[in-house]
């Protein structure tokens, strides 16, 4: 069991529905009860994030406990959506995960320099795929503190 | 003076003079050394002689005329009586009773006059040598009667003299010519002295002559002499002086005073002459003079001497001690010489003698002077250096000692010239002088002719200048010339050899008329024409007018701007009619004063370039295109391969992990099949998974960046990949030979991939087999590059598939029973050929396999080597 603070939303941001799922089912194969928000391009992410467009109204200083990000999205894709994050000082400190098919040494690079937290590439093999979103679950929901500018805005 | 003494005193006072006089001549005529004139000898000694006879002469009249003297005082004491007989016998006239007195007087040898001592002038009595000399008779003669025998001119002057004795009644004497009978007049001189009567009464006087014409024409001889010596010494230009045995001044002549400009009487005294000295030679010429005279000597002085002017001149003096017969000093007689001129030449040519002496000894060039037989007489110092000789050896040597025989010969013509007035000087000569040890020096030598003012020839001067220097130099020179002629000559034919077998065309036009000068083989061959038909002909003679006039405009253009024109193209029609086309390059070459003399030309035959180049031209555009589908390609290749990554690979994601979701969650619902089936679902998507990354790989290692290195070890990664093959599999029995220090250039990170591949395949292909041997390492028996291998004694293959190995997804064995995607080998070929080397195999059924591959090295140069080496960097 993996205790987390449920209140903290996950923000996963994948169109593929199929990885959706299947994401969705490793979170609950590794028991992460965590609120998992689901935004299938990068305008649905920043609106979300920015609590703007679609997402107007929400309150903005509730910022996800991660995000999840694919980086191969329409309209927007997962770099440029990481770069605004970084780029904002309300959202800088979200501890940002890429999570896709991706192998390319360029996107791993580009990721890393507007500073990504990890970079987990989907495997084929489901089994792998759980243990990896295992490792993901325990890292940044359990052990890994949010700095305490973060916890102020979140307890505020 | 004489006429102030008594008159009986004065002929000794005049014999006196006379003598002086006659002494003094011969003084003069013996001592006086006149330089020029020697005629005054003869005429000092016969004054001298004439002055003696003469005094000789009147010492006898003296003696004569005393004895005379006594008759007529006897002639007068019976006078006397006579008239006082008269007187006694009264009335009668007084008169001589001449019978005694004829007596007396007629044995006189002398003419004897008694007169009446009154105005008659009355002859009273003659004596009988008076009648035989004139031839006239006592009677004759008597009263006036005597007068007739009186040279007319003396007459008056006698009838006064009488006249005077009347009224003196003192004795006079007279000269007085008288007639003989042959009518020829003698001079007598007549004594005259009173007559008086016994009672002292004057009655009248007698007078008595002795002939006296010889002694008359001395006189007359010596008072000429007298006035000749006074008016020449007077007249002389030089100044005469006397002294006497006290060396007291006694006579100045008018040149001495006239130098002096001192009235006589000045003139005459020691002080005045002392002082006039000049004061610096004055004591001890005054010493000099003092102790000659002392000793009587002969003075001869050079002294200088103030003139009326208030200027010093210089005075020679020569002096003479006077000696009377009897060797007695009488005094000194003297002359002065104004020689000042003499002495300024003379000190203008001391001073200029020295100023010769001095520039001949100090001349930096070897002077001589040799007399006119060409002896040396007079050599200077340089002279004597330049011949390694000294003073002494060379002045018993002639000019030919020292010359070579050509120049001698050359120089004796010249010489005659020279002295016949044919040339004025010698030409100067570049010559060797031969000096006496064998050696010799170059001079540059004039040889000169000093004439006096008369012409005739004095003396050579011999000048010579050492040039032995200039000269070696100048040999040195010449065979520089020499040899830089030879060396010109063959570059000149090198230069010939490459323009006639350069592979262009080379020619040469003059640049005023555009001429062929030059055109070489490579010219003949391209145009057609030969070379004899070109030379010296112009582009017209050959070629179509509008390509002549094209040649030769461009031709004038090179040679106006004075620079290289290159004519990229240019048609030219050969002798066979066939048009070609050059590429041609046109120079001016100037002369010294940058005024164009040539053209030079070369050209390259382009027609076979210009056919070419339309070739290549379709060609590149041909390659242009393909390139750009080539690009295209590549761009479609990596987006293929990017979607590749991220969406092939989602749906297996999706089969798979569905698969998995139905197997874990839907367990009880599927029998063994259905597992069984949903298994293979699963497995099939992950090979795919395994070939779409091996695909990926394979993608990525074409178009990765080398990031090549020096010293890649490959020894220690194969080390590294033989640990993890054991570490997977630690039951299998596998040896590993891997050879040390095996060191390649490259990138690193692919090369590690090559070996991973090819050590797995070793790995994998020695699996069947129980034990196996698996060797990596390097052959450098290939001259070319180092070989490197990796060798298994595993199930080989068959080398008629060979060709197979390296492509894609081709595979010899089958998955079941060697697994794998058929993309190693592959992956393994890309990388090798990045590095431009080669892969290959051999290998037999059953007999295992071996992989060579060659690494082209990086080839950097040494310098680069050493900055460029970067520290190994783990890619991350």
């Amino acid at each position: 069991m993996i205790q987390t603070d449920k209140h903290k939303v996950i923000l996963l941001v994948e169109d593929n529905e199929n990885d959706e799922e299947l994401t969705r089912l490793a979170f609950e194969q590794n028991h992460i009860k965590n609120e998992l928000v689901v935004a299938h391009d990068g305008v649905e992410a920043l609106d979300y994030i920015f609590a703007q467009g679609m997402y107007e109204g929400r309150n903005p200083l509730a910022v996800p406990q991660v995000i999840i990000l694919d980086l191969k999205l329409p309209k927007i894709d997962g770099l440029e959506v990481l770069r605004k994050v970084r780029e904002n000082p309300k959202t800088r400190l979200i501890p940002v995960v890429i999570l896709t098919s991706s192998k390319e040494e360029q996107d791993l690079v580009e990721a890393y320099e507007l500073g990504t937290n990890a970079y987990v590439r989907k495997p084929v093999d489901f089994m792998e795929f759980v243990a990896a979103v295992k490792n993901l679950g325990m890292f940044w929901l359990l052990l890994n503190e949010a700095p305490a500018e973060s916890s102020t805005l979140v307890s505020s | 003076m004489a006429l102030f003494l008594p008159p009986k005193q004065r002929p000794f006072i005049f014999l006196g003079g006379v003598l002086w006089l006659g002494l003094f001549a011969l003084l003069m005529g013996l001592f006086w050394q006149p330089q020029n004139n020697t005629s005054h000898v003869p005429f000092f000694l016969q004054l001298g002689l004439r002055a003696l006879l003469l005094a000789l002469g009147l010492g006898l009249l003296g003696f004569v005329s005393q004895q005379g003297l006594v008759w007529i005082q006897r002639q007068r004491k019976r006078s006397a009586l006579i008239h006082d007989s008269v007187l006694t016998q009264n009335t009668s006239p007084p008169s001589l009773n001449t019978t005694p007195l004829n007596a007396i007087g007629d044995q006189i040898p002398a003419l004897l006059w008694v007169f009446q001592g009154d105005d008659t002038r009355a002859l009273m009595a003659c004596n009988q040598a008076w009648c035989e000399y004139t031839g006239l008779s006592q009677e004759m003669s008597l009263q006036d009667g005597w007068l007739q025998a009186i040279h007319p001119d003396d007459r008056d002057d006698l009838l006064n003299r009488v006249d005077a004795q009347n009224n003196l009644h003192a004795p006079l004497s007279y000269e007085i010519r008288c007639r003989n009978t042959q009518g020829e007049f003698h001079y007598f001189l007549f004594q005259a002295g009173p007559y008086k009567d016994p009672a002292g009464c004057f009655v009248g006087f007698s007078m008595v002559g002795v002939k006296i014409d010889t002694q008359k024409h001395m006189q007359m001889a010596l008072a000429e002499c007298e006035s000749r010596f006074s008016n020449l010494a007077d007249s002389a230009p030089f100044m005469v002086w006397m002294s006497d045995e006290n060396n007291t001044l006694t006579y100045m002549n008018q040149a001495e005073l006239a130098f002096s400009g001192l009235s006589p009487e000045e003139a005459l005294s020691a002080e005045a002459w002392i002082t006039r000295i000049k004061p610096d030679q004055r004591i001890d010429f005054l010493n000099r003079v003092q102790t000659a005279m002392a000793n009587h000597e002969t003075i001869q002085e050079e002294v200088q001497v103030l003139q009326a002017d208030q200027e010093y001149r210089w005075l020679k003096m020569v002096s003479k001690p006077r000696l009377d017969h009897h060797g007695r000093f009488l005094g000194y007689v003297g002359a002065s010489f104004d020689i000042q001129d003499r002495k300024v030449i003379e000190q203008s040519l001391i001073i200029s003698e020295e100023r010769f002496r001095l520039a001949m000894a100090h001349a930096p060039i070897g002077m001589g002077i040799l007399d006119v037989e060409g002896r040396f007489f007079c050599v200077n110092e340089a002279f004597t250096e330049l011949l390694h000789t000294s003073e002494e050896e060379l002045l018993t040597l002639k000019l030919w000692n020292i010359l070579p025989p050509d120049d001698q010969h050359a120089l004796k013509d010249n010489i005659q010239h020279l002295l016949s007035h044919q040339a004025e000087s010698c030409p100067s000569w570049e010559g060797k002088l031969l000096r006496q040890d064998g050696s010799f020096l170059w001079g540059q030598n004039n040889l000169a002719l000093v004439r006096d003012q008369s012409g005739k020839a004095l003396y050579f001067l011999l000048l010579c200048q050492d040039i032995t220097q200039q000269k070696q130099s100048t040999e040195a020179l010449e065979s520089i010339v020499a040899l830089r002629t030879q060396e010109l000559q063959e570059s000149t034919h090198l230069l010939n050899s490459i323009i006639e077998n350069v592979p262009a065309m080379i020619f040469l036009k003059d640049a005023k008329e555009l001429r062929f000068t030059l055109f070489n083989k490579m010219a003949e061959q391209i145009v057609g024409f030969t070379k004899e038909e070109m030379l010296g002909k112009n582009d017209f003679d050959f070629f179509p007018p509008e390509q002549a006039e094209f040649f030769t405009q461009k031709d004038q253009e090179t040679l106006q701007s004075n620079s290289q024109v290159t004519i990229q193209e240019e048609p030219i029609r050969t002798k066979d009619g066939e048009t070609r086309y050059l590429k041609t390059k046109k120079v001016a070459i100037v002369d010294k004063h940058n005024q164009p003399s040539y053209l030079l030309g070369i050209s390259e035959d382009i027609t076979q370039l210009k056919h070419s180049q339309d070739q290549i031209v379709l060609l590149n555009q041909q390659l242009k295109d393909q390139v750009n589908t080539l690009h295209a390609l590549n761009k479609e290749l990596e987006a293929f391969s990017y979607s590749v990554s991220h969406d092939l690979r989602a749906p297996l994601r999706t089969i798979d992990g569905f698969s998995q979701a139905v197997l874990t969650m839907y367990a009880d619902k599927l029998d063994e099949r259905g597992v069984n089936y949903l298994n293979r679902l699963r497995q099939g998507s992950q090979q795919m998974g395994a070939l779409i990354d091996d695909l990926l790989n394979l993608s990525r290692l074409s178009r990765a960046e080398m990031h090549p290195e020096q010293d890649v070890n490959l020894s220690e990664m194969a080390h590294k990949i033989a640990e993890e093959l054991r570490h997977d599999a630690p039951d299998r029995h596998v040896r590993f030979d891997i050879e040390a220090n095996v060191f390649v250039a490259g990138d690193a990170r692919l090369l590690n991939v090559v070996l991973h591949n090819l050590l797995q395949n070793a790995w994998k292909y020695t699996s069947s087999h129980e034990s196996a041997h698996i060797a990596f390492g390097v052959r450098t028996d290939n001259a070319d590059c180092p070989v490197y291998y990796v060798q298994d004694d595993g199930v080989g293959f068959d080398m008629q598939y060979a060709n197979k190995l390296f492509g894609a997804f081709q595979r010899l064995h089958r998955s079941s029973e060697f697994p794998g995607s058929g993309i190693g080998l592959a992956t393994v070929q890309r990388i090798i050929h990045r590095h431009g080397g080669e892969v290959w195999a051999e290998a037999a059924p059953e007999q295992g396999a071996t992989f060579y591959f060659t690494l082209e090295p990086i080839s950097p140069t040494p310098s680069i080597d050493s900055t460029q080496r970067q520290p190994e960097e783990p890619s991350s």
